[in-house]
């Protein structure tokens, strides 16, 4: 049964359970049901990104109206021309009508793609907050582009992103010099993880080159700025996500930015080594803990790593303080602190089936399922285990010996007495 | 050169009395975690724990051997054990794989050169499964023609 939902008036949207999309674009169907965290995984162009765009619509179809039109985008309150410039140009074709077309429900109930199409008004501000995939581009000569500075075709998430960067630039950070490390910004205990894996011996810093502003790398050592073009891709890549946190975190006693509820985030492991990527990984719990309901995509096995240790660890009712474990990270009151609320936090992972256009719920993580997509992580782990099954029957095949190699072999004796101990079978 | 499981098993003296059809060496709890879609190759399994417990009752046993027929006159041999599946575990299983080697070596090398190739050494967890593909642990084992810890083996 289609509803009519009134967006303007909808004071909150933690309460959003479940959103289905059918026979939108590449996908099928899509139906999620959303934990504290929500992971979604599967290979390129099964629509995850979609989905993740198509959720930040219900959650703040007001905040996009509005941010569209102020920034001069019209879309005749047709589909198509709503689809170009929301989800970028080449989109009209995503939604189909007729008897066996797209449809959007939200908790159970159809909605109308007429609804958010339909021009609203909400004046006060975002409850999403979107981190897309292309951040590395909203860097332009190491200062954050403008929404205006992009083409009418380029999609909303990347050119609102922009302008929150830059806002956030100008008005919190405008006489600064430093960005990180900076002693407001993060828990000690982040920023020496972070220092430690993405910016080694550099530090990022404000920097005014003749009227312009940019941001820097500045090598600590020898005191050198080194421009944005001349950093690590990862470092490229880390320096927009790490001030969305920012955003995210504000400096103030207080745990949300404004009324913000979701956090969005594309590919969070982007150009990061597993190092850096276990650090961000932190920040994610710190943003659990702070009562942000967040949902990642990811190709990355390490964020499902961090999923499946903490249902692990609740399974087990292991301390929470286990949790700073995977992350090396020290057992400080803060930091427990983050571990206790995220210890009760529930995650969900969905898988993007490319073959079926389908959703699965993955959330088990049980690598010894029978279904190979919740076995192989939605395939982040299915290369390794192919890798390594090729490795043991290689193994296998050429170890025709009689004894155990010397390299691996364990005297008998030694191995009974230490077997006598083992509490294994 | 025809190796067919039951007549080589039958001629270790270690191992007299210890071969059985099908799967019914395994314990009952076990039988049901191996699965063949061609009951007809299944050539017999043998309970090397239990078989060697009295003469090796220190000895860090494998479990089981189930011989599978590969070809008119040719067997297999699946070496199956049934262990919780952690990281802390690996250490005990390498340990009980070094153990089948060099006994099967000594005893049995007939036994040993059956090994197949796909699967070789099986383990089969006893709860649930504590560690994925790609971690090294799983690599450890892998390098040494373990397969990783699986709720159920179907043979191939």
């Amino acid at each position: 049964m289609l509803r009519s939902v009134n967006l303007t008036e909808k004071p909150s949207n933690m309460s959003l359970q479940k959103l289905r999309l059918e026979n939108v674009g590449q996908i099928k169907l899509a139906e999620v049901e959303f934990g504290d965290l929500t992971v979604l995984v599967g290979p390129q162009a099964t629509g995850k990104s979609i989905f993740l765009q198509w959720l930040r619509l219900v959650v703040d179809t007001g905040y996009v109206h509005d941010e569209m039109r102020k920034h001069g985008l019209d879309w005749e309150r047709t589909v198509p021309d709503f689809l170009n410039v929301y989800l970028g140009e080449g989109m009209e074709g995503l939604w189909k009508e007729g008897e066996s077309g797209s449809a959007v429900s939200v908790d159970g109930q159809r909605v109308p793609f007429a609804e958010y199409v339909a021009p609203r008004h909400r004046a006060k501000g975002p409850f999403l907050f979107y981190i897309p995939a292309q951040r590395v581009l909203t860097l332009a000569n190491g200062w954050p582009r403008p929404f205006s500075g992009y083409a009418a075709g380029d999609p909303f998430a990347v050119r609102d992103f922009s302008e929150r960067f830059r806002l956030m630039m100008e008005q919190e950070f405008g006489r600064s010099e430093s960005l990180f490390p900076k002693s407001n910004r993060l828990k000690r205990e982040y920023r020496d993880l972070l220092a430690k894996h993405v910016f080694g011996g550099f530090e990022l810093r404000l920097d005014t080159h003749g009227a312009q502003k940019r941001i820097v790398l500045r090598e600590s050592a020898a005191g050198k700025d080194i421009p944005f073009m001349a950093w690590s891709a990862g470092q490229r890549e880390f320096v927009p996500l790490l001030l969305g946190m920012y955003w995210l975190m504000p400096p103030a006693k207080v745990s949300l930015r404004d009324r913000l509820e979701w956090v969005v985030i594309e590919e969070l492991e982007m150009g990061l080594h597993p190092g850096a990527i276990s650090a961000v990984l932190l920040l994610l719990l710190e943003l659990l803990a702070r009562g942000y309901r967040v949902c990642v995509s990811t190709h990355s096995p390490h964020v499902l790593d961090v999923v499946w240790a903490l249902k692990t660890i609740r399974e087990h009712q292991a301390p929470s303080e286990t949790i700073l474990d995977i992350f090396d990270a020290k057992r400080t009151d803060v930091t427990r602190r983050v571990a206790e609320t995220v210890y009760a936090k529930r995650a969900k992972v969905y898988f993007f089936d490319l073959v079926s256009g389908c959703t699965r719920d993955i959330s088990d993580l049980d690598p010894g399922a029978e279904d190979a997509a919740e076995a192989e992580w939605g395939g982040l782990t299915a290369f390794s285990g192919r890798v390594g099954k090729v490795v043991s029957n290689v193994v296998n095949g050429a170890g025709r010996v009689i004894a155990p190699a010397a390299s691996s072999a364990m005297p008998v004796g030694e191995a009974v007495s230490e077997a006598v101990n083992a509490a294994g079978h | 050169m025809r190796m067919r499981f039951k007549q080589v098993v039958e001629a270790v003296p270690q191992l007299r009395g210890a071969f059985r059809p099908g799967l019914q060496a395994l314990k009952g709890e076990h039988r049901g975690r191996i699965r063949c879609s061609d009951t007809r190759r299944l050539a017999g399994s043998l309970d090397l724990d239990s078989s060697l417990q009295d003469s090796l009752p220190d000895d860090p046993r494998w479990d089981y051997g189930v011989g599978v027929t590969v070809r008119q006159d040719a067997d297999r041999c699946h070496w199956v054990e049934v262990h919780p599946a952690t990281e802390g575990e690996v250490r005990n299983v390498l340990k009980k794989q070094d153990w089948l080697k060099a006994w099967l070596g000594r005893h049995a090398p007939v036994l040993l050169e059956m090994t197949a190739t796909e699967n070789g050494y099986v383990w089969i967890a006893t709860k649930a499964i504590g560690f994925r593909p790609g971690s090294p642990k799983a690599k450890q084992l892998e390098a040494r023609g373990i397969s990783l810890p699986c709720k159920r083996f179907v043979i191939p």
